[in-house]
């Protein structure tokens, strides 16, 4: 049902023997625009395994962050099951989905989607805040992620005082900084030169490849794809075989 | 805590927005601060007067006066234990704009019925031995720095002397102070004698009596039987308890109190409309930060809080200002007007109130506010962005 792509970039090979971290069973999603009900996902099921890169690409309108969004609790299928991490995020409250989103998963977006009028430091501190952490637990977490991505020296400056690419390593800084079980990045690059995109991919790559972490990545672009351990595609809410032309 | 940079950096995002909404808010509560002021200096010391006194004056108005041959048959109605009368005066000091809020009064007999008066007995024998002395409250005394044997020159805009002018000169006999603070010190006290006698023609009348009650008589039984005496007589009375006639003093000129409420209502209803209206375009230029906030696993009820939050700190940060503006400006306007209004001051159940109301109307603006990012779907939110 899915097509693992090999990858060009000397990243490990696609796992094998891992559990589950993601399990979606028949799932399906729709939205209602104005009298048409438009189907995004269908009947669809996919499992992901623990420490696996997955890059899902497709065309505009495919479904893939709808996707995304089930798979960090920001939205509910209107069929199927959600399991990660072990967790039925379809009988999750919201308030429930809610604390287990923040100690399960990290999210990177596209416009970053940094608070302007906080430096890079009180930004990446932003999901420790829920935690039970002491505001010196909470430095030193910050510095280390921040360190990480390799921004320490731009700590104290606000997005605005950042490029696009310093802006985006400020957000997976935040997306790791909880020390999340899966990381989901919707179009990480896609507001980025190539160079900022590739140290984008190479960073989460490193995250993937040494520190073990699951990342399920949404692209448009094959080359931001070719750096994940497979590929799926995923063509009006089904997962199909292989790209389209 | 751990919360306050980020709602301090929310804050700051628009400086002018926060600058002017700020000042919107420490203006209304500096007004709201000023009048209960006004109205405490003008109704705030009636329940503080006497219970056991009651004032006559004439039926008509209190301009009308009454014969001081009242005097001997109110002194003989049972109940009654002391009485003492005053006539205004209508007084200045060099200037008819320094308005002198003088009286003349018998004088054991004031002091009689008026125990929170506090003299020392210097004071009250020199007052006794010369017809001339006066005796002036500390306020005062201090406003012109007067002192004992001072001779001051006191003129009246009603009453003409026996020379055919207008000053009567007095002579300081000390200060008074007093023990309960429904009382000014900011009056002077001439004796009767000597104002009555030195006018052109006696006059041998009063604005007002003063009857002191024993201890267990029914005072508007007393009350009744002062009125009774001098119905169908050419100057009928109207006897009421201190604290009536204080209310009705005060009622002549306005309900204070319902301008005031009047005011301060609608300063406020706009104020909430305006905090509301900034809050609300607030929360909606920052759609995508609560949403991404809440993907980050904030709960709703901590968007809701941040925003709340936000809103209590504008209206309790702009109303602890513009509370400590009014107390502060308290004292120098007293000290313009305290010969009126002696007790313009806030009362501290007032400023609790101002926080109590800052309190209410941060959690009211900052509500619908609060409640659009509550309900924000955050898939939703961060789709449109």
């Amino acid at each position: 049902m899915n097509d693992e792509a090999s990858s060009s970039h000397g990243e490990p090979p696609p796992l094998t023997g891992a559990p589950d971290l993601v399990s979606l069973r028949g799932v399906s999603k729709s939205f209602r625009r104005g009298a048409e009900v438009v189907t995004v996902l269908e009947d669809l099921s996919l499992e992901i395994p623990e420490g696996d890169f997955v890059a899902l690409m497709g065309p505009s309108g495919s479904g893939k962050s709808t996707l995304l969004n089930l798979l960090g609790g920001l939205d509910r299928p209107d069929s199927g099951d959600v399991v990660v991490a072990g967790a039925h995020l379809n009988d999750m409250s919201e308030a429930a989905l809610s604390r287990w989103r923040a100690a399960n998963v990290g999210f990177v977006f596209q416009l970053y989607h940094l608070i302007p009028v906080l430096s890079a430091e009180r930004n990446v501190e932003l999901p420790l805040l829920l935690t039970g952490l002491g505001a010196a637990e909470r430095r030193r977490r910050v510095a280390a992620a921040l360190a990480l991505v390799g921004l320490s020296d731009r700590a104290r400056h606000k997005p605005a005082e950042l490029s696009g690419g310093q802006e985006q390593r400020v957000g997976v800084a935040r997306a790791i900084v909880s020390d999340p079980t899966i990381i989901l990045a919707d179009e990480p690059t896609g507001d980025l030169d190539r160079a900022s995109g590739d140290a984008i991919l190479d960073l989460l790559l490193a995250l993937n490849r040494d520190h073990g972490k699951t990342i399920v990545m949404v692209t448009h672009d094959p080359h931001a794809a070719s750096h994940a351990r497979r590929v799926l595609y995923l063509d009006k809410g089904v997962l199909v075989d292989r790209p389209l032309a | 805590m751990k919360y306050l940079p980020l709602l301090l950096a929310n804050l700051r995002r628009k400086p002018l927005r926060l600058i002017f909404t700020l000042l919107s808010v420490i203006v209304a509560f500096l007004l709201f601060g000023l009048l209960v002021a006004t109205r405490e200096a003008f109704t705030g010391t009636i329940e503080l007067v006497g219970s056991d006194r009651l004032i006559t004056v004439n039926k008509v108005s209190l301009i009308q006066p009454l014969p001081l041959s009242y005097a001997n048959r109110i002194r003989g109605v049972p109940g009654v234990q002391r009485v003492a009368w005053a006539l205004f005066i209508g007084a200045y000091y060099q200037d008819p704009k320094n308005f002198l809020p003088a009286a003349a009064v018998d004088t054991e007999g004031y002091l009689g019925a008026y125990p929170e008066i506090l003299i020392s007995d210097e004071t009250r024998a020199r007052w006794r031995q010369d017809r001339t002395a006066a005796i002036v409250g500390k306020t005062l005394a201090a406003q012109y720095n007067w002192k004992v044997g001072d001779r001051v020159p006191v003129q009246s805009q009603i009453w003409t002397n026996a020379d055919g002018g207008h000053t009567w000169e007095v002579t300081i006999a000390g200060t008074y102070d007093v023990s309960n603070e429904a009382f000014d010190t900011s009056s002077m006290l001439i004796r009767y004698d000597y104002f009555n006698e030195s006018l052109i023609t006696p006059l041998n009348q009063v604005n007002f009596y003063i009857e002191r009650v024993r201890r267990g008589a029914d005072v508007a039984t007393v009350s009744n039987r002062v009125d009774d005496m001098f119905v169908n007589s050419p100057a009928e009375t109207d006897t009421s308890t201190e604290k009536a006639w204080a209310q009705g003093m005060i009622s002549q000129i306005a309900d204070i109190g319902a301008i005031v409420t009047s005011i301060v209502s609608a300063v406020f209803f706009s104020m909430l409309l305006v905090i509301a209206v900034t809050m609300a375009q607030s929360v909606r230029e920052r759609t995508s930060e609560l949403a991404v906030l809440k993907a980050l696993g904030y709960q709703d009820r901590e968007a809701f809080g941040l925003v709340l939050a936000e809103s209590m700190i504008i209206t309790l940060g702009g109303a602890l200002v513009g509370l400590v503006g009014a107390w502060m400006a308290c004292a120098p306007i007293r000290a313009r007007i305290g010969q009126y209004l002696p007790n313009f001051y806030m009362r501290a159940d007032d400023a609790a109130l101002g926080v109590a109301l800052a309190l209410a109307m941060g959690l009211i603006a900052g509500a619908w506010p609060g409640w659009q990012a509550l309900r924000l779907r955050v898939a939703t939110a961060l789709r449109r962005t």
